[in-house]
């Protein structure tokens, strides 16, 4: 059977993002995922991953972001799960709007919905996930 | 990070020698952007992209940090030579409405020398 679970677990240091890229491209590369979808999925997974640390987790190092992937049916699944205390990201403005064109915020979360085919948040007890899903 | 910053006439060019424009640098570019722009006072700056191959939506943030300063200062800027990556992240999330974007650092300098 090919390989078709992933998992990372890395302290909440934005240096650590590399590691998050090396990880995208090692299972792209086993699930052969061709480069047009990887370059969205690159940027949504460290996307992803830069809310964990910096905004849900204030860069807390004893706090951990971990990611799991898992392909089934032609379809990508990666849970970036962190431990802070979730969003309502129905509050996070368009940042395609002309009155939000110049402001920082919601773009990270607007690429996710872009390049991917669905974003969910989960809110637990323990942190949040954010669900990525994606059909190749 | 690897930058260099190269003034002809008023015109300032700040070349970013990184292949990433991420959470790891976007803060000291905002510093550096900041300086600049507010405390030498450039009002004419082109940013030359062609080093870097991504870019995420905290250097997007980092660039209109530039842009912000720029306006209220009635300065330009042009960003020049992005890659075929960082030119779709600029499209997609519709700052080409807001932030020029020339081919390359000539046509850039071009532009800017007309204002």
């Amino acid at each position: 059977m090919p390989e078709n679970k992933f998992h990372l677990e890395i302290p909440s240091d934005p240096n650590n993002l590399i590691t998050v890229e090396e990880f995208v491209n090692y299972f792209s590369k086993v699930l052969q995922i061709d480069e047009e979808k990887m370059s969205g999925l690159m940027l949504s997974v460290t996307e992803a991953t830069t809310n964990a640390i910096i905004h849900a987790n204030k860069c807390d190092l004893n706090k951990m972001v971990s990611i799991d992937v898992t392909f089934e049916n032609r379809t990508l699944k990666i849970v970036v799960r962190d431990q802070g205390s979730g969003f309502d990201p129905d509050k996070v403005p368009d940042p395609t709007m002309p009155e939000n064109l110049l402001k920082d915020s919601g773009r990270g979360l607007y690429l996710m919905k872009v390049y991917m085919d669905e974003l969910r948040y989960n809110v637990t007890p323990e942190g949040t996930e954010t669900i990525l899903i994606l059909h190749l | 990070m690897n930058y260099e910053i190269k003034k002809i006439d008023d015109i300032t060019i700040f070349k970013l020698n990184e292949k990433r424009l991420d959470t790891n640098i976007s803060g000291l570019v905002k510093g550096e952007f900041t300086l600049l722009l507010k405390v030498e006072g450039v009002n004419k700056l082109i940013l030359d992209l062609s080093e870097v191959e991504t870019c995420d939506s905290s250097g997007l943030s980092a660039i209109l940090v530039a842009n912000r300063i720029l306006n209220s200062n009635n300065g330009s800027m042009r960003l020049a030579a992005p890659s075929d990556k960082v030119y779709s992240l600029i499209k997609i999330t519709q700052l080409d409405r807001v932030l020029p974007v020339c081919e390359t650092v000539e046509q850039a300098f071009e532009e800017l020398k007309k204002e």
